[in-house]
């Protein structure tokens, strides 16, 4: 791994182990993202920002970051339909950088293979592509807009269903009762 | 639902006996205190005001759209880690809360007394090279009381454990049950011969003076309580302080200079309205409780002629001493599901290592505790292990296997205060409303790194003796990110090297007082709220007695 990534990663650890807080777009570049009232839920909010082609192309990346397999991934949370929001409302100042990407990706597949677009290549052709984009603003961002399309809450467009919490064992509530987990639940039961 | 509007009870041109700056875990206490004591008191808050059931589980308001943070965009600041290094945007992090209530809204909740040690380092331990360790002016048995108020009347859960300091009350509420990362704390720490204990909170385990208690909804830290259930300054002494009817909560107000006369006092603040047009509130005093950052931030940009460094900033300390408290993580994975997304952040904590050791060969101490950090899309970008993929097939099944099978043990300690780490003021970044911005001068001290590796090492540690299947670090780098902002007004007996006295007066202006985590002499091991909350209670009654008195 370069040293960029080991210093980004490294830079987010650091972060997520001060656990007083994290502030994401500090390592994005710092842009401020406005956010708009809305709720992207409706199915008949028409697509905002992303063309026809750009939408496959996001979710062919999304779905290398969050394969669909015998469990939903970020095609089945709506990963795209997130990125369409986001990038009409509170993350526009990340177009040029999307677009930007998705262009240098469409030039990549071009030059190695002769065909593309990105979205008909084959599985291991994309991840290959995305192994050496892996550095670049743009995957990184797209790692972001994956990671909030799958888990965040559905009102910004994203985690259809909320298939996303349900996939890694998260609900959203306001109220719980202990037990929480295995090890109170045994505890309390008088276990060890 | 309407949004409350604080209603408005004084007009901009009429003198108050007070002009609070910040409603926060401070700002808050001594409104009420000086509100109940007789005094007219407009508290100006920088942020929105919410009510409790505004509060919502939404990770991407509170992480990456930045609502009610420090967004890069309107509030920039720089960071540099000596005055020999340009101070660059962009790579470190100040996280407080603007909004009323403050950082007492948005904190976890963990609520540690300081001991008596901390009041008599430099006496107990000797000056430390490198570094101006210094013992408080007031002692532990000075400040217990208040203590014991904040407890009691904010609402504070908690038991007493072996390495308590001495207590007047006991706590008024009973402690939250270990959840299972506590209960896996314990088994740990027990067999490593550490003495776990419940976890102080300001959070409320029951029904407490009309309010709901905890729901367990895991949405504590960095987010408002719906519930109301934790002690934030918003839904306990606020409403009192308003109650008074003296007391005025304007928020959306952002002062941006504390205006002083001929004689050498403070006649008012001059701040920005919601529709950023400058208006000036005149008081007979002013008491300043931002935060560690802002108000330095604010007496910097207070100079004038008779000031020419900032105002009550004779002696040049304004804004020195900046302290962060350490801090140091190890995360384990375990057999089965412990759902650390649900429940208060941390039940169980050991306070073995607090004190200062000298065979360690370094100064500091700490406390660690058993948490988590399980908010979903951040857990999925951020806290898996340092050598996971962070994307494809392998990363979304190390996901879902360790999504719900994670916690972690952190250590919390000491920063020692060091002149050069400060805040001060950036020659050329500004914010959205053209004022200066905070420049961060930071940089650990070799002792303050050796604690935080020292605790890390006793984590890893306990989760191994814990049982953990995999047990996982990311190494002790020196900090860049805080959101315990201390030190930077200190508290003294002597004028040359303090900014305040024991009543929280500046030195040089009568009727301009200090109260906030600027004002802590040494940092203590971490979760300053309850000392910054017990100052405020202190000061409070302090300053209302000079009021009294005629001595303003």
């Amino acid at each position: 791994m370069s040293e960029d990534a080991v210093s980004r990663r490294d830079f987010a650890a650091r972060l997520a182990a001060a656990t007083g807080g994290i502030w994401l777009s500090r390592s994005l570049g710092g842009v401020s993202w406005r956010r708009d009232p809305l709720d992207a839920r409706s199915a008949n909010v028409g697509w905002r920002v992303l063309t026809r082609s750009e939408r496959a192309n996001v979710e062919a990346v999304a779905s290398c970051i969050m394969p669909s397999d015998d469990s939903a991934g970020a095609r089945e949370a709506g990963v795209v339909r997130f990125v369409d929001v986001a990038l009409a409302t509170w993350a526009r100042d990340k177009r040029v950088v999307i677009r930007d990407g998705l262009a240098e990706l469409d030039t990549r597949c071009k030059a190695r293979w002769g065909r593309g677009p990105f979205a008909e290549l084959a599985d291991g052709e994309q991840e290959a592509l995305l192994h050496e984009a892996e550095e670049t603003a743009f995957f990184q961002t797209m790692r972001l807009f994956t990671a909030f399309g799958m888990f965040g809450d559905p009102r910004y467009g994203g985690n259809a269903g909320e298939a996303g919490w349900r996939l890694i064992g998260f609900e959203d509530r306001h109220r719980w009762q202990q037990p929480f987990g295995y090890y109170d639940g045994a505890a309390s039961e008088g276990e060890e | 639902m309407t949004r409350p509007v604080s209603r408005k009870l004084f007009a901009t041109d009429e003198m108050v006996d007070f002009v609070i700056v910040g409603s926060g875990a401070a700002g808050g206490i001594v409104a009420k205190e000086l509100a109940t004591a007789g005094s007219s008191v407009v508290v100006l808050e920088q942020g929105p005001r919410r009510d409790s059931v505004e509060f919502a589980h939404d990770e991407l308001a509170a992480f990456v759209v930045g609502e009610m943070t420090n967004d890069p965009v309107d509030h920039p600041l720089s960071f540099r880690k000596s005055a020999s290094e340009p101070a660059m945007r962009g790579t470190a992090q100040l996280l407080y809360h603007r909004l009323v209530g403050g950082g007492s809204v948005m904190f976890s909740g963990n609520y540690w007394r300081f001991r008596e040690s901390d009041f008599i380092e430099r006496t107990r331990c000797g000056a430390v090279p490198g570094s101006a360790l210094a013992d408080w002016p007031i002692s532990y048995a000075d400040l217990e009381p208040y203590y014991a108020k904040a407890e009691w009347e904010l609402g504070v859960s908690g038991a007493t454990g072996p390495f308590d300091p001495p207590r007047s009350r006991d706590y008024p509420l009973p402690p939250f049950p270990a959840k299972s990362s506590g209960v896996l704390f314990e088994r740990g720490a027990r067999s490593v011969g550490l003495h776990p204990q419940p976890t102080p909170l300001a959070i409320l385990s029951r029904p407490y003076r009309g309010r709901t208690p905890c729901q367990h909804c895991g949405f504590c830290l960095n987010f408002g309580c719906e519930h109301g259930a934790k002690s934030s300054t918003l839904v306990t002494v606020i409403p009192t302080a308003e109650a008074t009817r003296r007391c005025e909560i304007r928020s959306d107000s952002y002062v941006t200079r504390v205006e002083a006369d001929a004689r050498g006092r403070v006649s008012g603040v001059i701040y920005f309205d919601r529709k950023r047009v400058e208006q000036r509130q005149r008081a007979r005093a002013v008491v300043l409780c931002c935060n560690g950052a802002e108000t330095p931030r604010l007496l910097l940009l207070s100079a004038s002629p008779r000031w020419p460094d900032g105002l009550a900033n004779g002696n040049g300390l304004v804004g020195k001493h900046l302290m962060f408290n350490g801090l140091a993580t190890a995360s384990g994975m375990f057999e089965h599901p412990l759902n650390e997304h649900k429940g208060v952040v941390a039940t169980r904590v050991a306070y073995d290592f607090y004190e200062n050791d000298a065979r360690r060969g370094f100064y500091g101490g700490g406390a660690l505790d058993a948490r988590a950090f399980a908010y979903p899309a951040l857990f999925s970008l951020l806290l898996l292990p340092p050598d996971a993929p962070t994307w494809g097939r392998e990363y979304k099944r190390m996901l879902r296997e360790y999504y719900t099978r994670t916690m972690s043990v952190t250590g919390h300690s000491t920063s020692l205060p060091v002149e050069s780490n400060s805040i001060t003021l950036d020659p050329d970044l500004r914010d959205a409303w053209g004022v200066p911005a905070i420049r961060v001068t930071y940089r650990d001290h070799p002792d303050d790194l050796a604690t935080m590796r020292f605790l890390q090492d006793r984590a890893v540690e306990v989760l191994e003796a814990a049982g953990a299947k995999k047990v996982w670090r990311v190494p002790v780098q020196e900090q860049t990110f805080t959101t315990h902002i201390l030190g930077t007004c200190r508290m003294g007996s002597d004028a040359r090297t303090s900014v305040v006295d024991t009543d929280h007066r500046t030195h040089e202006v009568s009727n301009l007082f200090i109260c906030d985590g600027s004002n802590l002499v040494t940092s203590g091991r971490g979760q300053p709220t309850a000392t910054i909350q017990a100052l405020a209670y202190r000061a409070g009654e302090r300053i209302a007695a000079l009021a009294r008195r005629g001595e303003l």
